[in-house]
């Protein structure tokens, strides 16, 4: 939810990496492969304590708080009997002290064990198989629609540069990262499925609808696979209002930094030489300097794309989406620190994948990196 | 003779065993919003099934049992469930989905609580001290795979309820023993006798599982069952029981499927395929319900009733609830300040405006005299409940000693429960609180947050609800000093009357029903002038069904049995 | 690929004479600001504005649509929604400010400090930092508020706690590209005291972009402000909130304007400041200049 331009705008990427740079605007060399692959390594070592910086920090958060997880997950009958008490604080180990609990936690982390779920009382690692496929197909979908409208406006806006066609293509932008996605949820589902029933409401299918055979979890790769093309149809409907909602926030987001990348790069000398060269104006446009633009671009899609992952709760709350965002919100409301601790981790982790996706990514696109 | 009468006795507590007491959100615990004895097997009776009928071609009611080869019925309701194992589970929706999967000794009939009916147990007798029950065993039972149901089943499925420590296992708390001396004969002995014992034993938690196929799966009814038993993970994707349905799968959060059993030793069920979709938003389920894409919308607030009433492709199933919402006030002059003070909790009770929140709530809800709901053995009607009286309260908080008020922190459990949002509930109490110079800080929190300074007694000032454990008033003895939900407001003996404890005293241990008529009217009369509770409203339920739907019933044990259901 | 530490060609703060200019080159800046002010005169003058008190309840006449007797409608309780729509602003407004400036002041006295410090400090804190930036924000304040119990004020502590490290981030590498200038180089060699050097000559120069990025930042507390608001972690109902009247309206599909108002409200609010950050940025932006 935190408007991750300004991250972009004030720090560098490789910060995270937790090399100390004094950071000067001016581009720093580039790395040829092989000390690539050393930054690489490098980055993922240093990704491990603060993986483990996450697990300690929503530790003592879901143990410091004034509520016992028992009272929110056993009933009010079954909680005035000091027997069942008794066995469920064995079970969950909540009989131990917090030291012990955590080391007991990390040691069977180091097995690849994410430990049990208080609520759902299923390991948490199967909660996330379960729920992960249905977010990745959202935030997916909505990344798909985000980059659609964003580039589009973006160049557009760019290449008209402070004309009317500029002005509103930014003021679009702004609306997207303006609106808050809760209530365009229901303005859309009120309009387009409640009044005028073009699309498919809430839920990934029909409620009558028979979900394709689970290979992958992602509801229209598993009906193609089957060939249940009407299955498919309908996951489509169901997946255009989700990923509208929260599309257009990452649009808003696309469009400025594709905008000011643009802006960028058609002020430098080669698009000049390009103009010069008599080269038609749409291919400079799109070979020459939408290529050299599209770094920070692809930079803020896989910033956008781990950030739809954590940003789903509310528009899945709102469309019934039975993904990692609604089950993060029943977490973090029940305490269930298990749970917190795993769906945490997950998300950290595919945020620091992304980083690292994105930094070879650089490597494809900017010709320079290549040179050297 | 013996079953006759107790019957009879049945019939006048009207036991109706749901769930607990207390907030749903994460916990079973507040029984469904079921249909007060009297008057929902009326509303059922005409509203639904006759609109149902009315509206569906003639030939379909007809064919409907038989035909419905591939027909699928799909039901909305917010998913709850946290376990399908029998033994585990204690929320709504599995409440459904046992019923179906599974059967139970006795049960209920379809529309309420009146009697105890037979069902694995085709009879039973009791013996003279009410401690010991032998149940005879229809000998045709068999379960899903084909092998017959026996007594060894019944007692495994019973000793591991009582062994796995799962949150039902309160339930089999007063089981002494369980013994089968052949395969048709069951006899279980009581620590206690107890009068609601068959009630119940209608409980899910006391399905019978077919113990070889879960003993299969690792599951046990050993002493140390709660740490060696390993059947829930299987139980929550397969049905191990007798009942008309089995379980095809369960994907949390999306749907529970259920099919029809091949192999069922009853009638077949009329419709294949029973869906139940978690939809979370009760406007959600009214969208789904008008496109024809659902056909129970189970949830429903009844603001949202009206303007379902003039769908002609849609009917609404309207009944009040026998869930009470109460605030109370601690009763410990250090936690609860001035609304320890007697005069200022009967002004509190005076200052509340019941008809308000009554039309806040709307559909069949109604105002109970006391804690005890409408429809109860002994219970007072809607006639006798307090009115507001704005100028009394203000008057015994001069009294009191506030003639210019006081502030105080009012707690609730921020969630929705039958129709009632505790937020909208305590914002409206805020007001009318106001009006008599009572300033009422809201302080809301998550169910489990709120519960455990609720169990703890430490709140001052709180709203909460109880729906019944059984329909019988005697539940509502919790109420009292030193009891239950007593000790949650720090009612004790040593701050409480003579009167009420030894009303409370004769009414545990009363079993002449005229004598316990007399007392529970005593308690209520105390109530209504005594007390730390401020029970406000008895809220409704209401279903939403489309028109070609036939079969729905009403039980507040289970909500609906599916089996009946068809289209 | 590294991106510019700090976007500004000089930190110094604009004069009036730049505000205006910039602002005639940014007509959308120029909105942005004229509804913002419209805001806080809506906000502020609500009583004049409105024709009942926020909490005045009449549930004889609940659930009204919109009409010449509630402009906008009335809510489950027979409440105004103008009204408390209106009144809103004394809560979202200044909490969304809030948490803006004492995240940007926490957030930047420990950047100040890791930056100029530097050493095993800074390693620490860049650590911690990362930690916090790694967790995913939205789960972090929901567990926060959640445990916390939630009212107004444990809403604003839940977001300033997952707010503070951008700030922090920003204003260390500011720091440590000012500190190595040679007017604080000067300063040392004539002999000020280490955190006279840092206050002195150091933090004013790195002012500047903490301002740029806080504005640009409050359209978006606003927005998970509300969203707290509206999965019940933020103030207490009776009080009017934006996003809390957004989810009482979810419960009412039917009665469209409990939801449609205060969400236009919030929609407005976030494009003002948006529409300000945004025109800041785009002037101050070196990459952009010069074109």
């Amino acid at each position: 939810m935190i408007d991750i331009t300004d991250t972009f705008d004030t720090s560098d990427t490789s910060d995270t990496s937790g090399t100390s740079d004094t950071s000067d605007t001016s581009d720093t060399s580039y790395p040829n492969p092989v000390s690539l692959f050393r930054f690489l390594i490098r980055r993922l070592l240093l990704t491990i304590p603060i993986l483990f910086g996450i697990t300690l920090l929503s530790f003592v958060i879901a143990r410091a708080v004034p509520s016992d997880p028992i009272v929110a997950n056993l009933g009010q009958r079954a909680m005035s009997d000091p027997k069942i008490v008794a066995a469920f604080r064995a079970e969950w180990g909540l009989d131990k002290p917090p030291h012990e609990q955590y080391l007991t936690y990390i040691g069977n982390l180091l097995q690849g064990n994410l430990g049990k779920s208080i609520k759902s009382r299923r390991p948490v690692i199967e909660d996330l198989k379960a729920f992960l496929p249905a977010t990745i197909e959202l935030a997916a979908s909505s990344i798909l629609v985000g980059i659609l409208m964003g580039v589009t406006l973006g160049v557009i806006s760019a290449v008209n540069r402070n004309r009317w066609v500029d002005h509103i293509a930014r003021f679009i932008s702004l609306i997207g990262v303006s609106l808050p996605v809760f209530w365009l949820a229901l303005v859309l589902l009120f309009v387009f499925y409640s009044r005028l029933g073009w699309v498919a409401g809430p839920g990934r299918l029909d409620p009558g609808m028979i979900a394709p055979p689970r290979l992958t979890g992602l509801m229209t790769i598993d009906a193609t696979l089957a060939g249940q093309w009407s299955t498919l149809g309908n996951a489509l409907s169901h997946l255009i209002l989700p990923s509208i909602t929260l599309g257009v926030f990452t649009a808003g987001l696309i469009t400025r930094v594709t905008r000011s990348a643009m802006l960028e790069v058609l002020g430098n000398d080669y698009i000049r030489t390009a103009r010069a060269k008599g080269l038609h104006e749409r291919m400079v446009i799109l070979k020459h300097a939408f290529r050299n633009a599209l770094v920070p671009v692809v930079t803020v899609i896989g910033f956008s794309f781990a950030n739809l992952l954590a940003g789903t709760v509310l528009t899945e709350k709102i469309f019934s989406w039975p993904g990692i965002g609604s089950y993060a919100f029943q977490a973090s409301t029940t305490l269930d620190f298990q749970a917190i601790m795993g769906v945490s981790l997950l998300i950290a982790v595919i945020f620091i994948a992304t980083n690292l996706v994105v930094d070879l990514l650089y490597f494809v696109l900017d010709p320079r990196m290549r040179k050297t | 003779m013996r079953i006759q009468k107790l019957s009879m006795l049945a019939v006048c507590t009207a036991l109706v065993l749901a769930a607990c007491a207390a907030p749903p959100a994460t916990a079973p615990t507040s029984a469904p919003a079921a249909p007060a004895a009297t008057t929902a097997p009326e509303a059922a009776a005409t509203e639904a099934p006759a609109e149902a009928a009315t509206e569906a071609p003639a030939t379909d009611a007809t064919t409907a049992p038989a035909a419905g080869a591939a027909s699928t019925i799909v039901i909305a309701k917010a998913e709850d469930t946290v376990s399908l194992d029998p033994g585990r589970a204690f929320e709504f929706v599995p409440g459904i989905v046992n019923k179906a999967n599974y059967q139970t000794l006795v049960t209920f009939p379809p529309e309420n609580a009146s009697e105890i009916k037979p069902l694995l147990a085709e009879k039973w007798e009791i013996s003279a001290d009410s401690k010991v029950y032998t149940f005879t065993l229809v000998t045709t039972a068999k379960f899903s795979d084909g092998t017959p149901l026996t007594a060894k089943d019944v007692v495994f499925s019973w000793n591991r309820l009582k062994n796995i420590k799962g949150n039902p296992s309160s339930l089999s708390g007063n089981i002494a023993s369980v013994a089968a001396p052949d395969d048709a004969t069951v006899i279980l002995t009581l620590i206690n006798a107890d009068p609601s014992t068959l009630a119940l034993l209608v409980n899910n938690a006391f399905s019978v599982v077919n113990s070889e196929a879960v003993k299969k799966q690792g599951g046990t009814d050993a002493a140390d069952a709660d740490t060696t038993d390993k059947a829930e993970q299987w139980l929550n994707g397969h049905s191990e029981g007798s009942g008309p349905y089995i379980l095809e799968k369960w994907e949390p959060k999306v749907e529970t499927i259920l099919v029809r059993n091949p192999n069922y030793w009853g009638t077949p069920a009329p419709t294949e395929r029973i869906v139940i979709r978690n939809v979370e938003q009760v406007a959600t389920q009214k969208l789904q319900l008008e496109a024809g894409e659902v056909d129970v919308a189970m949830d429903l607030t009844a603001d949202q009733v009206p303007s379902l009433k003039s769908n002609p492709a849609v009917s609404v199933y309207e009944a009040t609830g026998n869930v009470i919402f109460f605030a109370y006030m601690n009763a410990d002059k250090t936690i609860g300040g001035p609304v320890s003070d007697p005069k200022v909790q009967q002004a509190i009770r005076l200052a509340i405006d019941y008809e308000g929140i009554k039309a806040l709530v709307g559909g069949k809800a109604a105002t109970p005299a006391s804690v005890i709901p409408i429809g109860f053995f002994g219970a007072y009607g809607e006639d006798k409940a307090l009115k507001r009286d704005v100028e009394g309260a203000k008057k015994l908080l001069a009294e009191a000693g506030f003639e210019k008020g006081f502030e105080v922190d009012l707690s609730y459990p921020d969630f929705d429960n039958s129709g009632f949002s505790f937020s909208t509930g305590a914002q409206k109490i805020q007001a009318d609180l106001a009006e008599v110079g009572i300033t009422a800080n809201l302080k809301g929190s998550e169910v489990g947050v709120w519960l455990e300074a609720y169990r703890q007694g430490q709140l001052p000032f709180s709203l909460s609800l109880w729906g019944p454990d059984f329909s019988d008033p005697g539940n509502y003895l919790e109420f009292m000093p030193e009891k239950k939900v007593g000790l949650r407001a720090n009612w004790k003996n040593d701050n409480s009357s003579k009167d009420v404890q030894d009303l409370r005293d004769k009414a545990l241990v009363e079993t002449n029903p005229d004598e316990r008529a007399k007392l529970f009217g005593q308690i209520q009369d105390y109530f209504q002038q005594n007390g730390p509770w401020v029970p406000f409203v008895q809220s409704g339920v209401q279903v939403g069904l489309s028109a070609g739907l036939k079969g729905f019933v009403y039980n507040s044990q289970w909500n609906v049995d599916v089996a009946l259901l068809s289209k | 690929m590294q991106w510019p530490t700090c976007p500004f060609v000089n930190n110094s703060l604009p004069s009036t004479r730049t505000i205006t200019r910039f602002l005639r080159r940014n007509p959308l800046a120029t909105i942005g600001l004229i509804i913002f002010a419209a805001w806080v005169v809506i906000s502020v003058a609500a009583p004049a504005l409105t024709r009942y008190e926020p909490k005045k309840q009449q549930i004889a006449k609940r659930l009204q649509p919109p009409s010449a007797e509630f402009l906008f409608g009335s809510d489950q309780l027979g409440r105004d929604v103008q009204t408390r729509v209106f009144y809103s602003g004394r809560t979202s407004l200044p909490a969304g400010i809030v948490v803006v400036v004492v995240a940007a002041l926490i957030g930047s006295a420990i950047g100040a400090v890791a930056g100029f410090v530097g050493g095993w400090l800074d390693d620490v804190t860049m650590r911690v930092t990362e930690v916090f930036l790694a967790f995913p924000t939205i789960i972090l304040s929901m567990t926060i508020a959640a445990a916390l119990g939630p009212n107004l004020s444990n809403a604003v502590i839940a977001m300033v706690v997952v707010w503070w490290p951008n700030y922090t981030r920003m204003v260390r590498a500011q720091v440590m590209q000012v500190k190595t200038r040679e007017f604080v180089e000067a300063a040392r060699a004539l002999g000020a005291p280490e955190w006279r050097v840092l206050l002195r000559n150091v933090i004013p120069n790195c002012i500047a972009p903490v301002i740029v990025l806080a504005t640009a930042d409050l359209g978006t507390a606003i927005l998970v402000f509300a969203g707290l608001s509206f999965l019940g972690l933020g103030p207490d109902p009776s009080v009017p909130e934006w996003g809390r009247m957004i989810a009482d309206g979810i419960q009412f599909f039917d009665q469209w304007w409990m939801a449609l108002f205060p969400g236009l409200a919030i929609f407005m609010v976030a494009m003002a400041f948006n529409f300000i950050g945004d025109g800041i940025r785009d002037a101050l932006d070196p990459r952009l200049r010069g074109n």
